[in-house]
């Protein structure tokens, strides 16, 4: 009887510390932060502290750092004393540039899933992509005279796509374009890798559970923070005319997702919609679906893969899916149907 | 003996679940004294308590090529003149708030049809422009245009449109009135047509009546090309921003317009556009669609600039430019949504002006 009164007793101290502990969860806040002026777009943080001053504190660093990537990362704008992406593309064919660690690390990524992805990734890809923003832009301010770009002015910027000719000497940290009329655009790759670098350093820094969104790329760190709860995250509904503006909610803890589409960036011309997500066989907007998700950990990749599976036909982009450890897709098709890699009804369940 | 320690055990669990916690509520924001921004913001319908000191906010643009004219001796000039009122108008019509900018634009080319200003010149408007803009020197009164602009909007505040377009005028467009003459020299048709534009197209977006109200301009001409198979275009391209703010510093309401206005010339340095045509903003080149209903190809821009005054709303100048923290409640479906990059453009420089000269 002595030991079913010591057992109770020791049960009773367990039981209310289990709550106790799930008490104090209980008490953090939610707080949401945000921001404009980096990567053209809205960043957003979001995490459940005990008090503000937490939350303020590793929001603050994590903008610090994206500032920094957004700077060198940026393939429009000069900033005085620092080397970055238009550097290198104002000086290609003229002579190597030297630039930061974090450039080549990124150039060096880039080039290495330009192969995983069979080129269907390519930051070389900038001439064309520079075509069809140009064109874009004029459609969209002046829509009587919105037109395609003619196919002999693409296939003539296309002869300027040769990664290969894309020259990094990390000993001297220098980056070379040895073509004078190619450009590097780093937008399918240098959002993501920014953001899985800063959410890196986030967590070494102690932040331990939290979102990082830059501009719809979503990042999660750790787990909710709140009893062990999943993160739940909307998929938007590439169908931006429908009621339900969330198509599916996913459930995951230290993942990114990272979705591809149709739907948000686009001109139209004779009653066609041409999108921004250039294909680099046809050199014409890709066809293949509405909108693609990925769920895998790192940022980088995520955004690189949301690009590359969304210029690919379903097969051949599952099956470079299912070659990637943990990593799944969702795709959705031009009439609406949603076809699912293989294991990413894990995330569909709390 | 299993018996009792799982009986006490789902006891304990019981009493302890009841009584640990409390309400659950304790986790909502307690601490929230930042609205939220989600689509439910301050931004939403006025309670109707309130709706006796709700204003309207409202934004407009009168622009003219008129004054370009052909390359000969000296280059060609295209020169776009846009005249620009914000306004918060009660509901007896009358202008509680009102703020007067001017963008003068001037684009060089010369008789071989080619551009000779700098593309990449960042364009100042008249009241940024101050002193430097120069017609202190001329103006009878030794005042400058944004010392007389700003005293004519003083003057329309708790007029309605009908009162102020009853002003008299005299032949020379300057007003006679006794208390205006000693401030106001300069032609105030502009003016006034703007102002009635403004209140006509206000709209109910949560301003209230004691709300700051501040007007920001930018301009550029970097989509300016030269004359070669097909005319040359000098093309200014100005966005604008009416904004309102409450006590607390916060964006109440928030009004996003653009306007690209361009003037053609032929190779040989000649004018082609007709300097006389209309002129329209995108706002209104949209609502030309019927309904309201804006056309597909426009979307973007107005997905852009309807998703940054979303964006703003219930948030302080700094906030925009900064970070902006907020405690939020339970979040409504998703803690976030994962989607294609929406991108802002450069349409927060032209609200970060427009929180500076909030007044």
């Amino acid at each position: 009887m002595k030991t079913l009164k010591k057992l109770t007793v020791i049960i009773l101290i367990l039981a209310f510390s289990i709550n106790l502990t799930a008490c104090a969860d209980k008490k953090k806040t939610r707080y949401e932060a945000e921001f404009l002026v980096l990567f053209d777009t809205v960043t957003k943080i979001v995490a459940y502290t005990d008090t503000k001053e937490e939350f303020t504190k590793y929001s603050q660093l994590i903008y610090d750092n994206l500032k920094e990537y957004h700077e060198l990362y940026d393939i429009y704008h000069d900033y005085p004393g620092k080397n970055n992406i238009k550097t290198i593309n104002d000086n290609a064919g003229k002579k190597p540039v030297k630039v930061d660690k974090k450039i080549i690390d990124l150039l060096l990524f880039s080039k290495e899933w330009y192969k995983k992805t069979d080129s269907k990734m390519n930051i070389a890809f900038g001439s064309v992509l520079k075509i069809w923003h140009d064109y874009r832009t004029a459609g969209l301010d002046n829509e009587e005279n919105a037109k395609i770009p003619p196919m002999d002015i693409l296939k003539k910027a296309s002869q300027h796509t040769n990664i290969n000719k894309l020259k990094i000497d990390e000993k001297n940290s220098t980056v070379y374009l040895e073509d004078p009329e190619m450009n590097l655009d780093v937008g399918a790759v240098g959002k993501g890798y920014a953001t899985e670098q800063v959410s890196k350093i986030a967590e070494k820094n102690g932040f331990k559970s939290g979102l990082v969104s830059v501009g719809g790329n979503i990042r999660s760190i750790g787990n909710k923070g709140v009893d062990n709860q999943l993160w739940n995250l909307g998929i938007q509904n590439p169908d931006t005319e429908s009621k339900n503006s969330t198509l599916k909610l996913i459930y995951v803890a230290d993942k990114s997702v990272v979705s591809s589409g149709d739907y948000e960036r686009y001109y139209t011309v004779n009653g066609k919609r041409y999108h921004h997500i250039i294909d680099p066989n046809t050199l014409f907007p890709s066809e293949y679906f509405s909108a693609v998700t990925i769920v895998t950990h790192d940022s980088g990749m995520a955004d690189v893969l949301s690009t590359a599976i969304f210029n690919m036909p379903f097969e051949q982009g599952n099956k470079l899916i299912e070659s990637l450890p943990d990593t799944e897709a969702l795709w959705v098709t031009k009439d609406g149907k949603i076809k699912y890699s293989k294991n990413f009804d894990k995330y569909l369940n709390k | 003996m299993k018996k009792i320690i799982s009986l006490v055990m789902s006891s304990v669990l019981a009493i302890s679940l009841l009584a640990g916690c409390g309400s659950s509520s304790d986790s909502s924001n307690s601490t929230n004294s930042a609205p939220s921004t989600s689509a439910s913001s301050s931004t939403a319908a006025v309670s109707s308590e309130a709706n006796g000191d709700a204003v309207k906010t409202g934004l407009a643009v009168i622009s003219s090529i008129a004054n370009s004219k052909d390359a000969g001796k000296e280059d060609g000039l295209g020169q776009v003149d846009s005249t620009v009122v914000a306004v918060t108008v009660d509901k007896d019509g009358k202008i509680v708030k009102c703020a007067i900018d001017a963008a003068q634009t001037k684009i060089n080319f010369s008789a071989a049809g080619k551009l000779t200003t700098d593309l990449k010149k960042e364009f100042k408007s008249k009241q940024e422009l101050k002193t430097a803009y120069g017609m202190n020197k001329i103006s009878k009164l030794g005042k400058d245009w944004n010392e007389e602009a700003d005293a004519f909007a003083k003057y329309v505040e708790g007029k309605t449109v009908a009162e102020v377009k009853g002003i008299a005028v005299n032949a020379e467009g300057v007003p006679s009135d006794k208390e205006l003459s000693a401030t106001v020299t300069i032609h105030i048709a502009d003016f006034t047509a703007a102002i009635e534009k403004a209140v006509n197209s206000a709209k109910d977006l949560g301003a209230k009546a004691g709300d700051k109200l501040g007007l920001g301009v930018t301009t550029n001409i970097s989509k300016s090309t030269d004359a070669a198979d097909k005319d040359g275009v000098a093309q200014a391209y100005s966005n604008y921003s009416a904004t309102t703010f409450g006590a607390d510093g916060k964006v109440t309401s928030c009004v996003i317009d653009a306007s690209q206005s361009d003037v053609k010339f032929s190779k040989a340095g000649k004018i082609t556009s007709d300097l006389k045509a209309p002129l329209k903003s995108k706002i209104e080149l949209g609502a030309d669609y019927g309904l309201g209903k804006v056309s597909k190809i426009k979307k973007e821009w107005f997905e852009q600039t309807e998703a940054l005054a979303k964006y703003v709303a219930g948030k302080t100048a700094d906030e925009i430019k900064g970070i902006a923290v907020n405690a939020e409640g339970v979040p409504s479906q998703a803690e976030l949504t994962s989607s294609v990059t929406i991108h802002i453009g450069d349409y927060q420089a032209v609200i970060a002006k427009a929180a500076a000269n909030a007044k």
